[in-house]
């Protein structure tokens, strides 16, 4: 960071309009707007004692006025003289309309004996002919009044009923034992943090979004646009240094804006212009400690992400069409406390802007856990961290300043084809979830076989290949290896299968295999109806050619001028293990992809690593068939099992040629660069 | 053209730079392109639009990395030591590129601080400048109220706000009234008294041959000539240098008439 450029960044932000409206002016005059409103519909929710309504009765309803006077409360209901009722509802003259109607399942002897029951609303019953009579009330959703006034008569109607059949109970001697009580036993901070905190999340986003929006947009796409960013190029100080200093500008501006919120809230609260939970007590003042911690660091992740949305545009405008959908995604994202089955002690605390939605209403409620507070924290500030490395990386490019990019025919399409790759299997991923869900018929073991494998195992990727002018010869190498790296692949196979029981064993307490899931899967195999040779085909041979085609062949082959070897090898299990849909069995399949990859790496062909694919799951089929069971083996075989993968993976590695273009290559590096 | 390497301060060899546009293909912005500059000259880059002008000097500020070949500023390599051909070099690009919200004098400040000028020198270095550019009146107006004129002029003196070895400066003129065109002659003359190295890129023949000690043509990304205005002369037999930029054309087959209509 670079003080010189931060006080001059301050300097000109500070002398933009635009940036103090947005972040002190704007803010100021919206909070008490904000709590003005969820106050009123606080009050809302617990009603208007002091409101009188206006309800018709639809005549002739004779019966009907006995139901009425005696279930609606005089104070809040006054009934109105109505000739048509619809209308009158229709034009707001009505807030309700009350009419009789005949019970669509006429039981007349059921209407008799509400008859002799409640003779005072026999006529009622009468002219219903004599079913049980419906009283039916008309009310209109889209208007404040009526809908309040339905809720209420609704609420009167049933009490006066439950009455009524007490007051039978009684005369008859009857008690039906169980009596009903309910009670709030929430605290009137607690429902004021549900009532807040939801909306104070939501508002805080919008405030730093737009308060930090000029200054990060301007910050760089300004700048880009106008020059002035190549002039701070040409001077001594480093992209990155400059980067970091712009941040700093932004994050203070935007911390900024969350300490002016943190006082402008303290002020309505100390001054009791809002019923706010936090104006009392030891927990209110941690409580705002706590609030300004959270704010200040979802403060420093927004900074950061403006500052790349700025590095990924061009110019001012290009940056605020990229600024709306940020916004709304944000916004959405911070609305995660309104939703009721949310807790902040769980994953939502992993993702920022979500986290914050949780946590408020509860450090709100004086629930504030120090532990997740840390944790969100931490979680912003890594976020904010790779979003600046990602747009230092942007701002390093040659054509960051504009003009073509310098890469030069192949490599140029190359890089587009490595950058979409990821997203590409994130989208075959999805396929993999959603579709054979949906398709009753790709759901079996057959449907998964053709769709998973030849479909979007190998047409896919194919296409991918041929989308970006790649050579499948190229992409996915199929070379010659020596027979000491056969043999050795063929030694490995039962020994991965040993390590990753081995493996699952480790990681049983913390991701069990869950019975359905296992039930659901031999469902699928139906060992006993299966032909043997279609198990060890669509298990074993098939899913050993098509999934390395697409993981240790595209996938990797994608990526490998990214990574270094053995992180390659990482992202590729990595990917590999979320294909295998069940969260207990991703770690294992990630551990032998891993592997599998480093044979692949190692040898510049996927045909190692192919063997090894068919030879594992066909073991696993055959071991299946033949009721043989890993499981419980003592733990040194496990052991051994392990060393022996890590032995003959290692002389694989000493062995084979290398994978063109990587570190590990060792043929002839004209090759590589081919 | 002998190239004296340890001497002169920019010394270009075999520049080339290739873009890859997903439109349009493979271009070749600049292309072996070999010049050297000497210490206190004038060094003249004369071109239509879309010449190679820019690009060659954005290598030269390390803005762009050179496909291949070499250039060296100072004695240091434009890809390998960026950051040393930085601290000796002011560079202004075709735009102003000001901060509009900054006054003349945070403008010369700023520049001056963070390109390392003495820290107990800059009030004296920023008076100075707001003196020597007229711009006393003006000297604590923010950027965005000044002329088109005023801001070129701060342009220039923010380039040369660390007192700069070589100053590199791409179409100064461009927008400038008539008067203010004489005065970046007159502080042309000044830097070259000085003993700064100047190399500067122009479309206008009149400024080429008022100013430079040496003059290189490029067209379509080469160097097709290089040398003083009397030596092109001499080669051409051609007075003004309107027609020796026409016949340096003509012999190397090019369209003098489409490549006049671009200037």
């Amino acid at each position: 960071m670079n003080r010189i450029i931060l006080r001059y960044e301050l300097l000109g932000l500070l002398r933009d309009t635009r940036t103090i409206f947005l972040s002190v002016l704007l803010p100021v005059i919206l909070l008490p707007v904000l709590l003005f409103t969820l106050n009123k519909f606080g009050q809302r929710a617990t009603g208007d004692l002091d409101q009188t309504y206006h309800f018709g009765r639809v005549f002739p309803s004779p019966g009907l006025e006995v139901v009425t006077v005696s279930a609606l409360d005089p104070n809040e209901f006054r009934e109105m003289l109505v000739e048509d009722g619809e209308e009158m509802l229709k034009e707001g003259h009505l807030d309700l309309l009350i009419r009789l109607k005949k019970d669509e399942e006429s039981d007349k002897q059921l209407g008799r004996d509400v008859a002799s029951l409640y003779p005072d609303i026999g006529e009622m019953v009468e002219r219903t002919d004599p079913a049980r009579p419906v009283v039916e009330l008309l009310y209109r959703s889209d208007r404040e009044r009526s809908m309040r006034a339905y809720f209420k008569a609704t609420d009167q109607m049933l009490d006066f009923r439950e009455q009524r059949v007490k007051q039978l109970l009684a005369d008859n001697n009857a008690d039906i034992g169980v009596k009903l009580v309910a009670e709030d036993i929430s605290t009137p901070q607690e429902r004021a943090a549900r009532q807040y905190g939801p909306a104070l999340s939501a508002f805080m986003i919008l405030m730093l979004l737009g308060g930090g929006s000029v200054a990060a947009l301007d910050s760089l796409a300004g700048e880009r646009e106008r020059g002035t960013l190549s002039t701070l190029f040409v001077s001594s100080i480093g992209r990155p240094t400059i980067a970091w200093s712009k941040f700093c500008a932004v994050a203070i501006i935007s911390v900024a804006v969350a300490l002016v919120q943190i006082l402008n809230l303290a002020g309505y609260a100390i001054f009791g212009f809002v019923d706010w939970p936090l104006q009392s007590g030891q927990g209110g003042v941690w409580g705002f400690v706590a609030l300004f911690l959270l704010f200040s660091v979802e403060a420093i992740f927004t900074a950061a992400l403006l500052l790349h949305i700025s590095a990924r545009s061009s110019s001012f405008k290009e940056a605020q069409l990229f600024f709306f959908p940020t916004f709304l995604v944000s916004f959405a994202l911070s609305l995660s406390g309104l939703m009721p089955a949310f807790e902040s002690a769980s994953v939502v605390s992993l993702i920022p802007v979500t986290g914050p939605g949780v946590l408020i209403p509860e450090i709100l409620a004086g629930r504030l856990d120090p532990l997740i507070l840390a944790l969100q924290c931490a979680v912003h500030l890594l976020a904010a961290y790779g979003l600046m490395k990602a747009t230092i990386a942007l701002m390093q490019r040659e054509d960051f300043l504009g003009g073509q990019a310098p890469q030069h025919g192949k490599e140029l399409v190359f890089e587009q084809f490595s950058q979409r790759a990821l997203p590409f299997f994130a989208l075959l991923c999805a396929a993999l979830f959603v579709v054979p869900s949906n398709f009753a018929a790709l759901s079996t073991l057959k449907g998964q076989g053709l769709f998973n494998q030849l479909v979007l195992f190998v047409l896919c990727p194919y296409l991918f290949l041929k989308f970006y002018g790649q050579k499948v010869r190229t992409a996915v190498p199929v070379k010659r290896v020596d027979l000491r790296i056969v043999l050795a692949c063929l030694a490995l196979i039962p020994l991965g299968q040993l390590a990753a029981t081995g493996l699952s064993h480790l990681v049983g307490p913390l991701l069990p295999a869950p019975v359905k899931a296992l039930e659901m899967m031999m469902e699928l195999l139906d060992l006993e109806n299966t032909p043997h040779w279609q198990l060890f085909f669509l298990i074993g041979i098939l899913p050993g050619i098509c999934e390395e085609f697409a993981f240790r062949g595209v996938l990797l082959h994608s990526l490998h001028k990214r990574f270094g070897p053995w992180a390659l090898a990482f992202v590729v299990a990595v990917v590999f293990g979320f294909f295998h849909v069940n969260f207990f069995r991703v770690l294992p399949t990630a551990y032998l992809g891993f592997f599998m990859a480093l044979l692949t790496l190692a040898t510049g062909s996927v045909l190692p690593a192919m063997l090894v694919h068919i030879g594992n799951n066909s073991f696993a089929v055959w071991a299946m068939l033949n009721n043989m069971d890993f499981e419980g083996l003592p733990t040194y075989v496990y052991v051994v099992g392990f060393v022996g993968q890590l032995v003959l993976t290692g002389l694989v590695i000493k062995w084979g040629r290398g994978y063109p273009g990587t570190r590990w290559f060792k043929g002839d590096r004209s090759e590589s660069s081919s | 053209m002998e190239i004296e390497e340890t001497q002169s301060p920019i010394t270009v060899k075999e520049l080339c730079k290739v873009f890859q546009d997903e439109g349009r293909g493979k271009l070749v912005a600049v292309s072996n392109v070999t010049f050297d500059c000497r210490a206190g000259e004038i060094f003249g880059l004369l071109g239509t639009n879309g010449a190679g002008k820019t690009t060659t000097l954005r290598m030269l500020s390390t803005l762009l990395k050179p496909t291949s070949g070499s250039a060296r500023i100072m004695g240091h390599g434009v890809d390998k030591n960026a950051q040393d051909v930085r601290k000796s070099i002011g560079y202004l690009s075709t735009t102003t590129a000001l901060y509009p919200r900054l006054s003349c004098r945070e403008t010369l400040d700023f520049f001056a601080r963070i390109n390392g000028y003495p820290e107990n020198k800059i009030e004296n270095r920023v008076n100075h400048l707001v003196d020597r550019f007229g711009l006393t009146e003006y000297a604590d107006a923010r950027i965005e109220r000044l002329s088109t004129g005023m801001k070129q002029k701060v342009a220039i003196a923010r380039t040369v706000a660390h007192d700069p070895a070589v100053v590199i400066l791409d179409e100064p003129t461009n927008g400038l009234d008539i008067l203010n065109v004489l005065d970046f002659h007159k502080l042309m003359q000044e830097l070259q008294e000085a003993g700064k190295t100047v190399l500067f890129s122009t479309h206008t023949m009149s400024e080429a041959e008022k100013l430079c000690d040496r003059i290189a043509v490029i067209h379509r990304g080469k160097i097709l000539a290089c040398g003083t205005l009397d030596e092109l002369r001499e080669q051409s037999s051609q007075r003004y240098l309107e027609d020796i930029f026409v016949w340096i054309l003509d012999q190397h087959g090019e369209d003098p008439d489409a490549a006049l209509e671009t200037m």
